[in-house]
């Protein structure tokens, strides 16, 4: 058995990508823009690890002006 | 995975060189305070944090923790370094150097990730932890598992949902959009009940007829609001003079210059008729009037009237003459009526020139269909220059009835054009201006309700994240909960604390608290019935259950003075627990409780524990050491270049524990001592009865497999008793005692002890589970005890 087998397996049984999918239906609906960044983010894994408040305010700022341009 | 060696050097109290070799057992380490035991879980803490302790936080320490890390006394040129080696060659570092380069590292090159992966608190339980964990909130409690139960992911996962929601908010200035709509459509609702396009259209049609603007059907609704509004502002200027004509002309209207006009002429006439008749008589008067004298003298009975000139009789000329007075006073009436009105027309006519004055109507004036407007005020104000209201005359008449006439008409007409009230005008604007704020209400709902869904998107998924935490959670925690109260029912056998559990409560997210049953009565919390002692018990079992979770299994379990708060019945029954429900995980043990590293090390079979002893701590450049005893008689030794009284006194403590845990072991029957005299008996008594029960029980195996008496311990045991007896009550009592006395005594004992062991195999005699009950023996069977 290799050391990453034996040591790193990832034993989750949820994801956070599947549950932000699920509960934004609606948003991809009316916004794809907003969603396919936010899904985008969330596969990169960046809602399971700390953020800092002005990585937090930046993504804020881009999904906002995704969502604008798109509705210009 | 277990670990070999921790190697630490310069690293907190660590001086040049100490390795805590376990040679892949579980290890019982021993040291007094400040021996530096904790230097090595310290170690453990600094590589999976990655540079920082959390008992050493401060704001001087420096951002690496290096003020209280590196040895202080580290010589130049030096590097502080930890190093753990697990088994099958794994092995991670941290070298921290003199420069302040923090370097940390592994073989293989990704086991630091992994290590640093690791739920610290869910490998290392330190004594103070144990009993924060208790008394913590249930918010604290939360914090504190999570990581534990491995939820942390999904808690920073809602924590960052929750956060960029918020920031959502912010950025999109979502609080002051919805207050700036709603002061908008406050505005137009104030105007419009009805907002649909088909109903602003008519306004706005109904607008621009009423000034008469002209719009284009093609643009859109809010491009004619707009329109129409710059047009109606531009108006203002405009329709300003015209409010001030037309109440020029409504002022000059109610001066009515024709009707004066006609009663100054009336007037006039009726005046001129009576003045012609008047001057008619006033001639025959005077030529009458010469009579009088003769009329006087003669007596004649008529007399001429000098009013109208007829003859009057005398006595009818009283009556007569009273009666041409009031015709004549009437007459004057009527003149004064017509000065009156011509004064009247003279005063209006001023008026009418005076409101004529006024600069929009005179910038009216100038236009040139009001040309003969203009000139007929001017011969107006020419003849107003003079006294003209004295003569009256015809030719004044004559131009007064050609100019009022014509002014009148003027007047009349510009009278009939109303200009657009102020209020009206104020009420279209207003409505323009809602019109015109509706586009701009449409985009901040159209930015609102964007920022909205986004943010209900997320919040729904913090919501979701919540609801997976806590189901994942009460899964985890009904699981360990159980576990709980079977480590509880071990440490704490038949007592009325019970169903001790982990619940969530309800209502409220990141919470956690522990709830059991005290005498049958639910508890909420530990903290309003337990002890302290229960407390850290407790929390020991909470920690327990937690490394026990699969998917700590493969990992080590630190203990750092876990039960300080234990009396020596639980102490045993942790001892118990570790030895049995432990067997699999790897335990690294630190304590200063000498009596409980005694039993420990007397009870704990060599074969699976190490037992290791760090000398007392003597400076830095020394830094840890280990004690080349397995016993802790080097704290003892310790005291013999100080006070070899009380390095005596420390012998004779380490012996009362010494052979009261062997004869609790090897079952010696003592006679009953009353009350405290049973838990104060000494190390000479438990000999005395140790070597009187040895002499029939205790055993050595011979090469022929036959038990024979084995008496060469009760020798040492002898000698040992009666040193004890002569030169530790000295140490308490007299004072007296010698270095060389000491170590001396020191030696004596530890052989007395080793003499429990087995030479062969190495354990205490009474190590080996048997079968019978009759008998005790060491693991190899070479030396046993039988007893009654």
């Amino acid at each position: 058995m290799t050391f990453q087998v034996k040591y790193m397996k990832d034993d989750k049984s949820y994801n956070i990508t599947s549950i932000l999918e699920s509960c934004m239906a609606q948003l991809k609906e009316n916004n794809k823009e907003a969603y396919e960044l936010i899904i985008k983010r969330s596969k990169a894994r960046f809602f399971e690890n700390h953020q800092s408040p002005g990585s937090l305010k930046s993504f804020a700022k881009d999904i906002l002006e995704a969502s604008y341009k798109a509705v210009k | 995975m277990k670990v070999k060696n921790i190697d630490l050097s310069w690293f907190r109290g660590a001086g040049n060189s100490i390795s805590l070799d376990t040679s892949m057992k579980n290890v019982v380490v021993y040291g007094a305070n400040g021996a530096g035991k904790s230097s090595f879980v310290d170690a453990l803490e600094y590589i999976i944090k990655g540079g920082r302790v959390k008992h050493l936080i401060h704001k001087h320490i420096g951002s690496k923790q290096e003020k209280g890390i590196v040895n202080t006394h580290r010589p130049d040129g030096c590097d502080s370094t930890a190093t753990i080696t697990f088994d099958e060659g794994l092995r991670v570092y941290v070298h921290i150097r003199c420069d302040g380069q923090l370097i940390f590292g592994s073989e293989p090159e990704q086991l630091i990730n992994l290590v640093q992966s690791w739920q610290l608190e869910s490998l290392l339980l330190r004594q103070n932890e144990v009993a924060n964990f208790i008394v913590d909130t249930p918010g604290g409690k939360y914090s504190v598992l999570l990581p534990l139960l491995g939820l942390d992911d999904l808690e920073r996962a809602a924590d960052n949902t929750t956060k960029l929601s918020k920031y959502i908010s912010e950025t999109s200035e979502l609080s002051s959009t919805q207050y700036k709509i709603s002061e908008l459509r406050s505005k137009v609702d104030r105007c419009f009940t009805d907002t649909s396009d088909g109903s602003l259209s008519n306004v706005l049609k109904t607008i621009s007829k009423y000034y008469d603007i002209k719009i284009e059907l093609t643009e859109s609704i809010f491009e004619i609001s707009k329109k129409l509004h710059q047009s109606i502002l531009a108006k203002m200027d405009s329709i300003t003079p015209e409010i001030s004509r037309y109440s020029t002309f409504n002022r000059i209207f109610e001066e009515d210059l024709p009707s004066k006009l006609s009663a100054a002429i009336n007037k006039q006439n009726e005046i001129k008729d009576k003045i012609d008749k008047l001057l008619d008589t006033r001639i025959e008067i005077l030529e009458k009037s010469q009579t009088y004298n003769k009329i006087l003298e003669e007596g004649a009975v008529d007399i001429y009237c000098p009013a109208c000139g007829r003859a009057i009789k005398r006595e009818d000329f009283e009556r007569h003459v009273e009666g041409e007075l009031t015709a004549l006073k009437h007459l004057c009436s009527m003149r004064d009526q017509a000065i009156e009105a011509r004064r009247a027309l003279k005063d209006s006519i001023s008026r009418v020139i005076g409101y004529a004055n006024d600069k929009y109507f005179m910038n009216w004036l100038d236009l040139k269909p009001q040309q003969e407007l203009k000139e007929s005020l001017l011969s107006l104000t020419k003849l107003n220059e003079d006294r003209w209201e004295d003569t009256f005359t015809s030719e004044t008449q004559i131009i007064l009835s050609q100019v009022i006439p014509l002014i009148n008409k003027v007047i009349q007409a510009g009278i009939k054009k109303i200009p657009p009230s102020s209020s009206r005008l104020l009420e279209d604007i207003s409505a323009l201006e809602a019109i015109n704020v509706i586009p701009e209400i449409r985009n901040l709902e159209k930015h609102e309700k964007i920022a909205t869904r986004i943010i209900n998107a997320l919040d729904s998924t913090t919501s979701a994240i919540r609801q997976t935490i806590r189901a994942k959670t009460e899964e985890v925690i009904s699981q360990i909960s159980q576990d709980i109260r079977y480590l509880w029912s071990i440490l704490h056998p038949n007592e009325p604390i019970e169903d001790v559990e982990l619940y969530l409560p309800q209502e409220e997210d990141k919470s956690i608290d522990v709830g059991l049953k005290f005498y049958g009565v639910d508890q909420p919390s530990p903290r309003f019935t337990l002890s302290e002692g229960h407390r850290n018990s407790l929390g020991l079992c909470i920690f327990l259950a937690l490394a026990r979770l699969e998917k700590n299994k493969h990992l080590p379990i630190f203990l750092d003075d876990i039960v300080s708060s234990f009396d020596r019945e639980h102490r045993g029954n942790v001892t118990e627990l570790l030895k049995n429900e432990f067997g699999d995980r790897q335990i690294l043990l630190f304590t200063h409780d000498r009596e409980w590293f005694t039993e420990l090390s007397m009870l704990l079979p060599p074969k699976v524990w190490m037992k290791l002893v760090l000398k007392p701590w003597r400076e830095p450049s020394i830094g840890m050491q280990w004690s080349t005893s397995e016993f802790t008689f080097d704290d003892a030794r310790d005291y013999i270049e100080s006070n070899c009284e009380l390095a005596g006194n420390c012998v004779r403590q380490i012996m009362d524990t010494q052979t009261a845990i062997a004869a609790e072991k090897l079952m010696i029957k003592m006679p009953y001592a009353r009350g405290d005299k049973n838990d104060h008996r000494t190390c000479v008594e438990f000999l005395e009865y140790i070597i009187s029960t040895a002499k029939k029980s205790l055993k050595i195996k011979k090469p022929n497999n036959e038990y024979v008496s084995y008496t060469e311990p009760l020798d040492y045991w002898n000698d040992t008793r009666s040193r004890l007896i002569v030169r530790a009550d000295r140490g308490s009592h007299t004072g007296s005692l010698v270095k060389d006395e000491v170590e001396d005594l020191i030696s004596v004992c530890e052989r007395s002890i080793n003499a429990f062991k087995c030479d062969k195999c190495g354990d205490f005699i009474w190590i080996a589970d048997q079968k019978s009950k009759e008998l005790l023996q060491c693991s190899c069977g070479r030396i046993r005890w039988k007893y009654d």
